[in-house]
């Protein structure tokens, strides 16, 4: 018999099996036929919030992992702390009872206070004398002897005095704790919590709050905080415009563009970027609900049935950590640390391992070969390499892109001359004529004049060839240099470029023309990046800082593709290219360029999106250093 | 509208082309205002008088259709007049289509530029003059009794007297009492201006089933 005929007998065998074997299940399915329980959930929010979403996720599943337990779970939205007011509540009684008149619910979980008033009120009346389970916060904790025989409460809530210690723990040093809340109800509710459970906080931290804002300035003001500060973002619900928000999106911009750790209360925020926290979960709060709602509906008494505390947890967010560089000794003991990175060789020491030890073998076998082969090609490689990057480098600063940067910087102030002129012409032309108004617009004429020449002026010095000197030079030199060279380039490419210079900055040790170059590269390098990216937010954000270290910092940070991790150091190779025009950016000329220069160049992958380059570049000390 | 009450607002991160607009909108006899920034005009308190927007379209920052965005969410009625060096064809599509009154290419004519804030800031001075029309509208409509209401939106539908006076089990003089105290409250003069106010305010007749 051969293996296709074996196989044609299983596959008939199955078929007959199942066909037998599938209408005994369905009668003993029929046999044992029960309605399956009716459980409503009911939200005091607007339906769409994360959180939410998770509970829901978290209670469906927990039901449904007992195939044994046949459920339909209903779940209502009453979105009431939007809308506190009394018509309102009388529609939705209304809604319910024309939703439910028909159905028979078993149980009704009520989750938040305001589901828990609502349910209080109009729960036997909507759907009977049946058993009803309420999620409070503890300032609403409710007693014993308010709820009937069939009532049950659990208590949640935030912790906000355990956050504020573990704010404390993790930045020994922090003085500044910036509070945000938004505008809405909650968040005011939230906010008098906050004063009540920060003031240990004080002395060491002074707590200010961010509420009364529109986004935008929220934003603003949260990336500009002062040194050695923190924020606690409880909730953002609508700004002071009234406009509404998600605050699961809201935290995710504090926590990307804020200049200090955002610290949170519920685990939904931290996959949106904060450091961490005493954390309510709403994974937790799903499982609990689906386990009370079990039991209940199995017949035990209620009064079996505990209270249950909020159980947060202490977690935090691994790439935050790293990104603020927090000790992860400073931790609280308990605490869980969330999306760690881990290698490849954590996760698979062994195999990796053993392909190690076999790739020794083989390479000392085969470098003992042919060793001498490749010294000899190495030594023409490394002069064709320097051949090739030189070309291509006078290739990027070529006369084409040179004319079309000069023909786009010299239409701004060749504009608003022409515009000047006009002005003054009207001025003068009016009955009376304005002379003094006209003289001003002339004087403009002069300045736009002045900025045409200086554009000329610095196209030209970056075209001059001269050999490197190591003199002083001013940071903002080598800046407005490259600004003129890259800016048309990258409007043409719908990129925005933004330059963050810090004040105050020394002069720098080296050669302007040979920085400028290096400059150059990375920000075309960024720039030829992007145009692979199909999204319509394209950035570079040049930054120069001051270093600690009496160095001057020029970071290059773009949201493009991204480097792989991985092929990071390939970038340095001669010949390593990922774009189709070819070589690229030169960036091991580059580095050379910084390294003579007594400076660092390094890249990094973004922690959200995008690479950064960055060179450091000593600080002129004088002549005789 | 006298000249002096109509404000310009200017934005453009380069200070040059900022200040030559202001001189070049002052020539003629205009207020105007500049920004270096959009965020710096959204944080602005404007004055409540004719006014139209020049704005660059490229800034660091915020840009001009993301500013266009921010205002359409604000319910602001203000017109902008787009100023770009290089506009690209679907970049001023999408700003025309977001009601962009204009769109001008660097360097332009001066009377081009002021013949465009004429025209906008005129369609300004109508949509305020809209807008303050149904504020007062609104005010009216509020002050109608719930009765009244219930008699307004079959009014508005066409149903006779006989018909809604049926309907609402009341008698026939009852419902033209209320039709003529409606017809005061909003002051208006004939049927055909009660259903055009009542439609100004986003109310459209339903055809009601006489069963």
């Amino acid at each position: 018999m051969t293996l296709a005929k074996i196989l044609k007998m299983c596959i008939l065998l199955n078929i007959i099996a199942s066909t037998f074997l599938c209408p005994a299940a369905k009668l003993w399915a029929e046999d044992n036929y029960q309605p399956p329980k009716r459980i409503l959930a009911l939200f005091s929010f607007k339906p769409g919030l994360p959180f939410n979403f998770y509970i829901e996720q978290s209670l469906r599943s927990a039901l449904a992992s007992d195939p044994s337990f046949s459920f339909i779970l209903d779940v209502e939205h009453a979105d009431q702390s939007r809308f506190p007011d009394e018509q309102y509540r009388s529609r939705i009684v209304d809604l319910y009872r024309y939703k439910y008149a028909k159905e028979k619910i078993d149980l009704v979980l009520a989750v938040g206070n305001e589901s828990t008033d609502l349910m209080l009120e109009y729960a036997e009346e909507l759907f009977g004398d049946i058993p009803v389970v309420f999620v409070t916060t503890k300032s609403k904790k409710l007693s014993h002897s308010l709820l009937k025989p069939n009532r049950l409460s659990i208590v949640w809530g935030v912790d906000l005095k355990k956050t504020g210690s573990i704010i404390q723990d993790v930045l020994p040093d922090g003085k500044n704790l910036f509070v945000v809340s938004g505008n809405s109800l909650i968040g005011r509710k939230l906010k008098s919590m906050a004063m009540e459970s920060l003031a240990e906080l004080e002395p060491q931290f002074t707590i200010h709050y961010l509420d009364n804002l529109l986004l935008p300035d929220l934003l603003l003001k949260t990336a500009q905080l002062p040194e050695n500060s923190a924020i606690l973002f409880l909730t953002f619900f609508s700004d002071s415009s009234g406009h509404s928000f998600i605050p699961q999106d809201v935290v995710f911009q504090v926590s990307k563009t804020a200049n200090a750790p955002v610290f949170g209360i519920i685990d939904t925020y931290l996959e949106r970027g904060i450091v961490g926290g005493n954390l309510l979960s709403a994974e937790y709060q799903g499982k609990k609900y689906a386990e009370i709602s079990k039991k209940i509906l199995a017949g035990e008494s209620l009064k079996n049935l505990k209270f249950m505390g909020a159980e947060n947890q202490t977690l935090f967010n691994w790439r935050q950590l790293e990104r603020w560089s927090i000790d992860q000794s400073r931790l609280p003991a308990g605490s869980i640390v969330r999306y760690r990175e881990t290698s490849i060789w954590e996760d698979h020491k062994l195999e990796v391992a053993g392909i190690t030890a076999a790739l020794f073998i083989l390479t000392f076998v085969l470098i003992a070969l042919i060793i001498q082969n490749i010294r000899r090609r190495r030594a023409e490689l490394e002069s064709q390499r320097l051949r090739d990057e030189r070309a291509h480098i006078s290739r990027v600063l070529s006369m084409g892109e040179i004319a079309a940067s000069l023909a786009h910087e010299l239409n701004q102030p060749l504009s608003a001359i022409r515009t000047y002129a006009q002005a003054a012409q009207r001025f003068l032309d009016k009955s009376p004529a304005e002379p003094d108004e006209a003289a001003k617009s002339l004087s403009g004429i002069v300045t736009a004049n002045r900025r045409a020449e200086e554009v000329i002026k610095r196209i030209r010095m970056a075209l001059k060839k001269e050999p490197p000197v190591q003199i002083s030079v001013d940071v903002k030199e080598i800046i407005s240099g490259v600004k003129v060279l890259v800016r048309r380039k990258a409007e043409e490419q719908n990129i925005s470029l933004g330059f963050e210079i810090a004040d105050d900055l020394p002069p720098v040790s080296g050669d302007l023309i040979q920085l400028q170059q290096v400059l150059f590269n990375l920000i075309i390098n960024a720039i030829e990046a992007m145009t692979d990216v199909a999204d319509s937010l394209h950035q570079i954000r040049v930054q120069v800082l001051r270093e600690k270290n009496n160095a001057v910092k020029i970071v290059v940070q773009d949201n493009g593709i991204g480097v792989d991790e991985n092929k990071i150091n390939n970038l340095f190779d001669a010949f390593y290219t990922t774009k189709a025009e070819g070589m690229g950016m030169g960036l091991s000329i580059s580095r050379s360029i910084i390294e003579e220069h007594g400076g660092q160049f390094r890249v990094r992958r973004n922690y959200d999106q995008g690479t950064s380059f960055s060179f450091t570049i000593p600080v002129y000390e004088g002549e005789n250093k | 509208m006298s000249q002096s009450d109509i404000s310009v607002f200017i934005i453009d991160d380069d200070e040059l082309i900022r200040d030559s607009l202001e001189q070049l909108i002052k020539s003629v006899g205009l207020k105007a205002k500049t920004f270096s920034s959009a965020r710096a005009f959204l944080n602005t308190r404007l004055a409540d008088n004719p006014s139209c927007l020049v704005t660059d379209i490229r800034m660091p920052g915020m840009s001009g259709l993301e500013l266009q965005d921010e205002l359409l969410k604000r319910d602001c009625l203000i017109p902008i007049i787009f100023i770009t060096g290089h506009g690209t064809v679907p970049m001023s599509v999408r700003a025309m289509k977001s009601g962009a009154v204009d769109f001008l290419q660097k360097p332009f004519e001066d009377q081009e530029l002021l013949d465009v804030i004429h025209h906008a800031v005129e369609q300004n001075v109508h949509a305020r003059s809209e807008q303050i029309k149904i504020q007062d509208l609104k005010q009216r409509i509020e002050t109608l009794s719930m009765r009244e209401y219930d008699v307004l939106i079959p009014i508005i539908s066409g149903m006779l007297n006989k018909e809604i006076a049926h309907k609402l089990g009341v008698s026939e003089s009852t419902v033209k009492t209320h039709r003529a105290r409606i017809m005061q409250k909003m002051a208006v003069d004939s049927f055909a201006e009660l259903v055009r106010a009542i439609e100004k305010l986003g109310i459209y007749p339903v055809q009601i089933n006489s069963d």
